[in-house]
This record gives structure tokens, sequence and C-alpha cells, in this order.
């Protein structure tokens, strides 16, 4: 397999941007994303949960706690790890006379991430298409094949940059999420292995380094790294190739992969420790039965539109997308998000970005060929047949991006006053709740199932959290397991320590304020006298909610149930 | 010889799917009282529409007609073998499975080698037996719609799939298969797009979609026999609609469609649970991405791939737009996830086939061995399953006697429903269950062989005109009305036909029945003998009687007096202020118990009745040795 040298590569770097496709991506592309980019830097407030999560958990970290052991948090140590990097760059900025708030420095990575992810589509498979058209210039033999590999590769390189700005419109609300960062990776890295079994490769480094990036995106959670091999099984089945599975590309996936897991021996004995007995442990329980409180109406948010669009775009594949191979991958990879979702047995939109994005690239990609197609065949004129195609693509991703500006325009709304269809009269929104009972930087402690009540909260109104269950999760399976008697071993040891926690921190009025979610966390607290160690030293306040109709930005899980709140006592 | 040795692959094979695909016989056989809540109902329309009954006007349901017309041959097929109803409808559907299964195979062998592009029977056979075994493990949601339609859509589809691979079927073959697929493709109108998905994934087969260009444009035309045969019911039911008594399709259009249209949504999951909510969700899911990801590597190799996908995608859109967890909708998706890996399987057996049968002369027969050994052994699992289960339950078990059948069923199995009606009612007597589900009023009620008490066979409309006004509150008024309307229906029902029993459920039930007075308006001659599975029972005493206040030491002295003839029961009750019928049931008890009791015994009624199955036992030997000893005398 032919390995382009550096001197081809600058050359056809710079002749890139002289094709129908750069136009394309310059005139589509570029304006759909600052529209988007611009919607998401002058809003406030609306960083998607875990990354909020993140940033506060960061400033624990920065303060010398250890993850698991000081907080319970069910991120993989990575998280930490790159963390760090807002808060550097914030530090960095300001420094320089350039101060920005922490918020919008993490929203500028995002969206310089996304750019880089759609850049580098771009120029991967123009390279590759430039390459293959001088190959086939060259040589006669499989010239057919060649020819239709390169128009194939064009019409990738339309739909490609394409697929991530796309993916922002519609996981408008969890930029940043784990999922959404291995997406952005993840559709260069179809388009890198695609081009390897067609026979392209990438300069050394450049895989390497490509490559590195893909391993460290899905490092970021467990078992994530299985994507990337499952694609390459998928990939080298169909195409009947097993050489190109032994390629700097995969050799970066890998290292990067295994740099991840050997960093977490950095860490503290006690939180590798607890890494291994409870953070896994945890993780594998997860991927068990669906939580019962999850059973109700209403109590996952309703993404039906992902799976109509997964049909869709899987029709679309077995009636016309044997044609061009590339549609293989691209399918696998929806495939593959639709199975992570499944397997996460939540129901959160964060987990389900995966199969968003490649269903996203199907349908790009389906639309640009149906675009070309269309003007082959009813637009003789080769000029115009290029402004024809433009003006048809432009349309389309026009009423995307406004159907969906529009729509982040009420979600935003809703998010910062919500008026939901279920009303709960006597319970007032959760935010104002924490506003009027707390101060600027003091602890609060929201006891909750799942965090997307908590965060952004915490972090938008700047208070510190207030309890050892940065993440409630973990209580539920603790709830499951002590009613099936499975509570022993690292499972009791882990409820132990939560319990002291929490009744030192409530001993202590730790935290003003302390809200616990019905129904489950209530009995949790009930059951293990909890709550006599709350009636001591906090007064009760009037009940509040999180207030939400399921939906983005607002999500939850489980019964649309009320908090109990607790005041510290004036007197401490 | 020669040509039962060429044919003994394909006797072999016909063998290995007769036993995989009614492997379950015996264990209907066994449980002859199994049936669903759904399709009891079902049944018991059946039964009411052969009575001269008329749908929605006599008695009312949300489905639409067909299925009613349909359950009338269960119901007379058990009539004429003298079966249980429930064990008419598996017995009928058993045997519909066993045909359909035969035939699809039969359709593949007559037609396969005829095909211009080669159907390979070795690549179809593992997605055969993935059917025939997959009846096999339904049991809550056997005998469905969703069941009854794969039922007749597998022999056409395979048949279709044959015509589009050039074979020419018969026309009367071709009728026979497309005949019932479209009228069990009308019992719900998403069924058509099943068939739709299925056509476009045959026809795109090709890359350049020549084929669909190719057989579009047939000199012959597109039309095949079967094609217009499957149009022929869903005309004919559609124009039935036509003969319906006006008032019972304005029931149906009024009543019905409105209630389920508003009110449908209750008892609803979120979406995660339609998904993942047990493993019976959460396992066809899997089945279907794993099968996803290998037809990306498979896709070129077989002309079946692209349907049964495409089967697949529009199984899980109507799963889904259906917005409800429940596995009798999730059913054909189920069943077309686990053929479509089976027919991967089978095109990975086609390459080891192929490499063998060049080498070796007898690989089809070997081939075929081995699917009989392995079909037999997965018959008798289930067949093994089934005789232990009962074998288990030993002593817990039920006599059929009771219902004026032989037999019996497990104990177990029945719900306390079911006990409590036949405990307190007799055979032909009507009873009413007033309840926000189907269970446990049906099965129970067909089961024990009670009448329905009302026209409403079910109390779930009132939960959902409930969820209706939840969902439309500006259309309260309306749903009120019908709400009104319903109960009043109830309480004219139990005045003219007077059940035996009426459950009334306790929640939500009697909180919706609670404005209305509907205890004190309509069951003033009944009497609360007590609660089951969540419901109040009464049952009809002549007048309200608090029977709590009456200990079992009273009803014996009143008893005694009856029995000794000190007094007549109009006496006794006329004394006590109890109605007559109470007093008369509870000295009719009283004299059965005593009669069982008075027997001179060492064991007890069980104990007896194994010394008895003993005595037979060691009788029936007898008879058999002696009918050895006569046969080996004759020869």
């Amino acid at each position: 397999m032919p390995v382009m040298s550096v001197q081809t590569f600058k050359e056809r770097f710079r002749a890139l941007f002289l094709t129908s496709e750069a136009v394309a991506f310059l005139v589509v592309t570029l304006p759909a994303f600052l529209l988007i980019g611009r919607d998401y830097l002058t809003r406030r407030g609306d960083l998607s949960p875990l990354v909020a999560m993140h940033l506060v958990t960061n400033q624990l970290v920065t303060s010398e706690q250890v993850p698991y052991v000081d907080f319970l948090d069910l991120a993989q140590p990575i998280i930490y790890e790159l963390y760090r990097l807002p808060a550097l760059l914030n530090e960095g900025l300001g420094f320089c006379g350039m101060p920005m708030r922490l918020e919008e420095v993490v929203k500028l990575i995002v969206l310089v991430l996304t750019a880089l992810s759609s850049v580098a589509c771009f120029l991967i498979l123009g390279l590759a298409r430039k390459s293959l058209q001088a190959r086939a210039g060259a040589e006669q033999s499989d010239k057919e094949e060649e020819e239709s590999l390169t128009d194939a590769l064009g019409l990738a390189q339309v739909a490609f940059p394409l697929a991530p700005v796309l993916l922002t419109y519609m996981g408008r609300f969890q930029l940043g999420e784990v999922q959404f960062l291995m997406a952005l990776a993840f559709i260069p890295w179809i388009a890198i292995r695609y081009l390897a079994y067609r026979g392209w490769q990438l300069p050394t480094f450049v895989g390497l380094f490509l490559g590195s990036v893909t391993g460290l995106a899905f490092s970021l959670e467990f078992p994530y790294l299985l994507a990337p091999l499952a694609l390459e099984a998928v990939l080298s089945a169909s195409m009947k190739k097993l050489k190109p599975v032994f390629c700097m590309d995969n050799l970066g996936l890998v290292l990067a992969a295994l740099v991840v897991a050997l960093r977490l021996y950095k860490w503290p004995e006690a939180m590798q420790a607890a890494y291994w007995n409870w953070i896994m442990p945890l993780r594998m329980l997860q991927f068990g039965e669906l939580d019962e409180m999850i059973h109700g109406l209403g109590t996952s948010p309703d993404l039906f539109y992902v799976f109509y669009g997964f049909i869709a775009v899987f029709i679309l594949f077995v009636l016309g997308g044997k044609r061009n191979a590339i549609y293989v991958p691209v399918i696998a990879g929806s495939v593959i998000g639709i199975a992570f979702f499944l397997l996460e047995k939540q129901g959160f939109t964060r987990d389900i970005l995966l199969a968003m994005a490649s269903i996203l690239l199907g349908l790009a990609l389906f639309l640009c060929d149906f675009i070309q197609r269309f003007c082959r065949r009813f637009v003789t004129v080769e000029g115009l047949r290029k402004r024809v195609s433009l003006l048809l693509l432009a349309l389309p991703i026009c009423a995307y991006s406004a159907f969906y500006l529009v729509r982040i325009e009420a979600d935003y709304s809703e998010g910062i006053n919500p008026n939901p269809k279920v009303k709960s009269p006597g319970h007032g929104d959760i935010n104002l709740y924490v506003q009027a009972h707390s101060q600027w930087r003091h602890p609060v402690a929201i006891l909750c199932d799942y965090p997307d009540s908590t965060y952004p909260l915490l972090f938008n109104l700047e208070r510190t959290p207030g309890t050892y269950l940065i993440n409630g999760r973990p209580i539920r399976q603790l709830m499951r397991l002590e009613k099936l008697n499975l509570l022993s071993g690292h499972w009791k040891e882990l409820n132990d320590t939560i319990l002291r926690n929490l009744e030192a921190e409530f001993s202590s009025s730790r935290a003003d304020l302390v809200l616990v979610s019905g129904c489950y966390m209530q009995d949790y607290v009930r059951q293990n006298k909890l709550l006599d160690l709350l009636r001591e030293n906090y007064d009760q306040g009037s009940p509040c909610i999180f207030l939400s109709d399921n939906r983005q930005p607002r999500e939850f899980i489980g019964f649309y149930y009320g908090y109990d709140t607790w005041l510290r006592r004036k007197s401490k | 010889m020669i040509v039962l040795r060429k044919q003994l692959p394909t006797v072999l094979v016909a063998l290995g799917l007769l036993l995989l695909s009614g492997a379950n016989f015996l264990y209907w056989s066994m449980h002859p009282l199994a049936i669903s809540a759904d399709q009891s109902v079902y049944v018991q329309s059946g039964v009411l529409l052969l009575q001269g009954k008329v749908p929605y006007l006599d008695f009312f349901d949300f489905n639409p007609p067909l299925i009613i017309y349909l359950n009338v041959i269960p119901v007379l097929v058990a009539r004429a073998f003298a079966l249980p109803l429930p064990m008419g409808l598996n017995m009928t559907v058993m045997t519909l499975h066993v045909f359909s299964t035969l035939f699809s195979a039969f359709l593949l062998y007559k037609y396969a080698g005829r095909c211009r592009q080669a159907v390979r029977l070795v690549e179809l056979l593992p997605m055969l037996a993935m059917y025939a075994w997959f009846s096999q493990t339904l049991v809550p949601d056997f005998g469905q719609r969703e069941h009854l339609f794969t039922i007749a859509f597998m022999p056409f589809f395979v048949l279709r799939g044959l015509r589009h691979a050039g074979a020419e079927p018969d026309w009367r073959i071709s009728c026979l298969t497309g005949a019932p697929a479209g009228l069990l493709m009308s019992l719900k109108p998403q069924f058509f797009l099943i068939w739709i998905f299925s056509e476009l994934g045959f026809l795109f087969q090709s890359v350049s979609g020549d084929r669909a260009r190719r057989y579009l444009s047939r000199s012959k035309g597109w039309l095949s026999p079967e094609l217009l045969a499957l149009a022929v019911p869903p005309l004919i039911y559609a124009v039935s609609f036509a003969f319906l008594p006006r008032q019972a399709l304005k029931v149906f259009i009024d009543v019905a469609l409105t209630i389920y249209s508003f009110g449908n949504n209750w008892g609803a999951r979120s979406f995660m649970p339609m998904l993942v909510g047990e493993y019976l969700f959460a396992w066809p899911f899997y089945q279907f991405l794993t099968g996803a990801l290998i037809f990306l590597i498979l896709r070129r190799e077989s002309i079946w791939l692209s349907p049964v996908i495409m089967i697949c995608l529009a199984c899980m859109f109507n799963y889904l737009s259906g917005g409800q967890a429940w596995t009798y909708r999730l059913l054909p998706f189920s069943l077309f996830s686990k053929l479509l890996l089976a027919l991967e399987v089978g095109i990975l057996l086609r390459y080891v086939y192929d490499r063998f049968k060049d080498r070796f002369r007898q690989t089809s027969v070997l081939a075929s061995v081995l699917f009989l050994l392995c079909s037999g052994f997965l018959a008798y699992g289930f067949m093994a399953d089934a005789v232990a289960e009962v074998v288990n339950a030993e002593g817990e078990i039920f006599d059929l006697k009771e219902l004026g059948y032989s037999g019996s069923n497990m104990r177990g199995e029945l719900d306390a429903t079911f006990l409590c009606m036949v405990e307190n009612s007799k055979l032909g007597d009507k009873v009413l269950y007033i309840g926000s589900g189907i269970r446990p009023g049906y099965p129970a009620q067909l089961q024990c062989g009670r009448k329905p008490g009302s026209r409403y066979l079910y109390g779930y409309p009132l939960t959902m005109l409930d969820q209706a006004r939840e969902n439309r509150p500006d259309l309260t008024a309306r749903f009120k009305a019908l709400e009104a309307r319903i109960i009043a229906e109830l309480g004219e029902d139990i005045n003219k036909n007077k059940p035996k029993l009426v459950f009334v459920q306790l929640c939500p039930i009697a909180l919706l029945l609670e404005p209305y007075h509907f205890i004190s308006r309509y069951l003033q001659n009944y009497s609360l003998i007590g609660e089951v599975d969540g419901a109040a029972v009464y049952k009809r005493t002549g007048s309200k009687v608090d029977l709590k206040k009456y200990s079992v030491g009273q009803r014996e002295e009143m008893v005694l007096q009856v029995i000794c003839g000190q007094k007549t029961a109009i006496e006794v009750a006329y004394e006590k202020g109890l109605p007559v019928q109470l007093v008369e049931e509870w000295v009719e008890r009283a004299r059965s118990g005593m009669r069982s009791n008075l027997d001179d015994r060492t064991l007890d009624e069980r104990g007896i009745m194994k010394l008895k199955i003993d005595e037979l036992n060691s009788e029936i030997w007898q008879l058999n040795r002696q009918i050895d000893k006569l046969k080996n005398g004759g020869r």
C-alpha cells in the first residue's frame, strides 16, 4: 500500500482548496458551523450536565482531593486529567490579558475540536481523492474502479465535514459530553479506515497522531474502545482484507489506549483500589438490568426520533447504498452507537450521540449522493451542474439549521424558565430554590439518582458540592444489591463509605442546604437513619422540584418527584 | 430403493421440521387451560359470535372485528374435539404453525431448483428451523394477532422470494399462500408495511436496481397470482364493514375508536423499557444489531438478506411507533431478528457444505441426519421440559372434571380469580369482572366456563377514559358522557343478566365508580364475600348481606336446623333476615362437605386419590399383559 510522501502531501494540500468540494465546505458547512458556534458562545448557563460536573470535580482535584476517595464520581481517571486543560487555558488567557469565563473557554475548546474534526475530514478525503486521481491517470489497470472510488470520495468530502456540524445542532445541549468527543474523533476515523482498506494511507506520523487522538477519545469511557475495534472487524470482513489492520493509525489508537490505562497508576493507591473495587464494578452493574425506576411513562427522555433516523438511514443503505462501499462503515457506526446506547441503560441524549453522529453522516452522504445523481441526470452543463448541486445542498442544510435554531431557542428558554406540562403545585423550581437559600461559593448538597438536576446548576450558581456523592447514581445500584442480599464485600465497603461520609456531612452541617430527591434517595436516607441526623442539624424547608418535560436541556430518569429540602440551622 | 435414497435427505429434513414445529403439542395438551388475557377475550368473542351476538352491540371490544371472526375457528375445533376452549385455540394455532413450516419447506423444495438465481436449501434451512423453533418459545403471546400474522406471512414470504428469484409457482399454490397472508395482514394495517418492506428488499437486490426495473417491466405483468390473492381478503374485509349493523358500527367508531385513540397510552411505559425493560425486550434488539453488523459483511451473499433485514426494520418501526412496551408487539421483530441471524448462519454453513459436497458424495445425507438430530434434540428438550414442569407440580393440580372436561391443569398457573369463580359459582353462571386491564377477569372467566355478565367483557374502557381526560382536558365533557354511558350500561347488564359474581377492582376502578354510587345503585342484591387479586368480590345473595357478621359457628347452627329437619331454609332465612338463596347455598355446601368427610379413610383425600391411581395402574398393567398374551397366542 502506498504511503504518501511529505512533499506530495504538501502539493496536494494546496491543490485541495481549488475544488468544488472546497467551495461546498466554505459555502455550506462553514456558515452552518459559524451559526451554531455563535449560538453556543452567546448563551450562558447551558453547559451540558456532565461537562459542568467535571469542571466542578476538577476544582476539587486541584484542591488536593482524591477522586473516588474524597468524592464519588463515576468518570474514568483520564477525565480528571483532561479537565485540567480548560482551567489551565483559562489561567493562561487571563495571564495574557484576555480573561474569559471558564464556561466560555470550555465552549471555545469544544467548538475548536468540532472545527478540527470537520476540517480533518475535508483534508483527509481531499488528499486521498487527489492521490487516487493521480494514480488513476498514471495506471490503466482498474481504472473504472478508481474512478468510482474517486467519485465516492468526492461525495464523502462534502458529507463528512458536514456531519460534525450537523451533530452540534441536534446534540446542542450535549456539546462536550464524552460521546460527543468520541463522535468528533469517530467521523474522521471512519474516513481514515475506509481509505486504508481502499489502498490509501496517511503519512506515518499523521496516521499515528490521528490514531492516538481517536484512541484517547474512545478511552474516555469504558468500554467504548470496542467501537473502533468493531468497526475494524466489519471493514476487514466486508473488504476481505487483513493487512490494513496493521497500520500506524491502529498502532496510534492502541498506544493511546495503553497510555490512558497506565496513567491510572500515577494516581494514589487508594484511588486505584477504589477504581478497581468500586468504579469498574459499578460500571459493569449498569449494563445489567434496567433500573426499575425507569419503567413508568415519562421516566426517560423520548428519543424515538433517533431510532427513526437509524431506520431511515438503514433502509436507504439497503435500497441504494450498496453501490458505494463507504456506506458500510457509516452504517456500522450507527449500529455500534445504538448498541452502546442500549448498553448504557439510562436513556439520556448524551448516551446516543455516537449513533446520532453516524446517522447524520449517513443521511448527509445519501443527500449528497442524491443531489449528485439528480444533477448528473437533469443538468447537463458542467458549470451549472456544480452551482445547482451547491444550491440543492445548501437548501436542506439551511432548513435543518433554521429548524434546530428555533428549537434550541425554545429549549434554552425552557431550561432557564421551565414551564412543564405536568404542573406541581406547591413545588418551586430547584434552580430558584438553591439560588434563594444558599450563598455564593458555599456548599450545597443535592442527593439525587442522576446528576442532571445538580449540574450545571451548581456550576452556574458557583456553589461548591457539599457532599461526597457528586454523582448519586450508585445509590440505586446499592439499594438493588441490598434487596437481592448481595450487599457484601466491596459493595458493603462502598456503602459504608458513603454512609460514613453522609453521616459526617450531616452531623457537621457541612452544606448550607441539603436537597434529597424522592423517592429512592429519601428511602435510602430514611432506612440508614440519616433522616434523624438531618433533623438534628437542619430545618426542613418547603419542597422543590426539577421542573421538566424530560427533554433537553432538562433530562431526568425516574419518577417525577420533588425534593425534600433541609436548611442549616441558623444557630450553627 | 434408489428413489428412497435420493429422497432421504428431504424426508429427514421434513421429519426434523415436523418434530421441531410440533414439539409443543405435548406442552399445550398438558396445559389445557393455558391462555393469555387478550387471546381469551378473542376466543370469548368467537363464542358470542357463534351465539348470534353482534360485535360492539351485544359485546364491546376495541379491536376491529376480523380477530373476532377468526376466533370462531378455534371455538369450533374445541367443540368438535370436546376440548376446553383455551386448548382449542392452542391446538388450532399449533396445527397452523406446523402446516406453515412444512408448507414453506415444501415451496422451497418444489421451486428452489427452478429459479433463475440459485436458491440454496442449505442456506435457508437454519432460517426455517429457527422459524419452527420460535413458536415453541412462545407461551404468553401464543395465538396473538402478531403470531397469527407471522404464521401466514412466512410461506408467503418464501414464495415471493422464489418468485423474485425467477420461479413460476403454480397459481393454485400461489393463491393458497397469498390469501391467508392477505387475511392475516388485515388484522392490523401496519402488517402491510412489513410486506411492502420485504418487497422493496427483494426488488433492490442488485446494485444498480436492475432487478427492480426488470421485474416491474415484465411483459406478463408484475401482479402475480399470490399478490392478487393477497388483495382479496382485505377487500372483502373492508366491504364487510358495510354489513355490520349501523348501530354496531356507530359504537365501534364513536365509542371504541374514540376511547382507544385518546386513552391508548394508559399503562404505557417510557422509551427505555420499550428497548431494554427486561431480557424479553432487550434480546431481540441485541440480536438485530448483531445481525445488522453481519449483514454489512455478507450483504451480497444471498438474495434473502436484504428482504429479511428490511422486514426487521419495518417491525422495529411498527413496534416503536406503537409506543407500548408489550412483548406481543415486539413479536415480529423478535422473530425476524432471529431469522436474520439464522440466515447468516445458513450462509456460512453453505460455504462449509460446498467445501464438503465435492469431496463426499453423501454430504447431503449426512447434513440432513445432523439436522434431524439437532431438531430432534431441541424438540425433545421442549417436551422434556413440559413433562418435568407437570411432574414437579405433583399434587398441585386442578381437576378439569369440575369444568366438565377430563384431565387436569397445574394449579399454579391459574389465577386466584379463577379459583374464586369456580368456588363461588357453577358452570354456566354469569360473571362480571370490572378491572383496569383484561387480566385477571379474562382469562379466568373463559377458563372456568363462566358466561359474561355484561356486554363489557372487561373494564379497560373506564381506565382509558380516565387517561383520555388527562391527555385532553379540553374534551373532558365528552369523555365524562362516555364514562357515564358505560357505567349505566354495566348497571343495566347487571340488572338484566343477574351475574352470580361481580368483581370490582379496588384501585383504580372502585374510585372511578364511586362518583356514580355504583355499588349502592346496582349491587343491592349482592353481598361482599371478600377480596381476591386486588378486587372486591360480590356474590348475588338476593339482597345485600354483611356476611362478616355471620361466623362459621352461626352458619353451622342455621344449617344444622335445616339438615335435621327442624326448620326449612325459608323459615331460617326469614328468622335471621337473610336471603333464602344464601341459606340454601350454605346448606348445599354443608351437605357436600359432609358427604366427602363421612367416608371411612386411612389417609387424607390426596393420599386416597394416589392409592386409587396406583390401583388403576396395576389394573392397566394386568390388562396389557393379557393383551400381549392374546397377541402372542394369536400368531
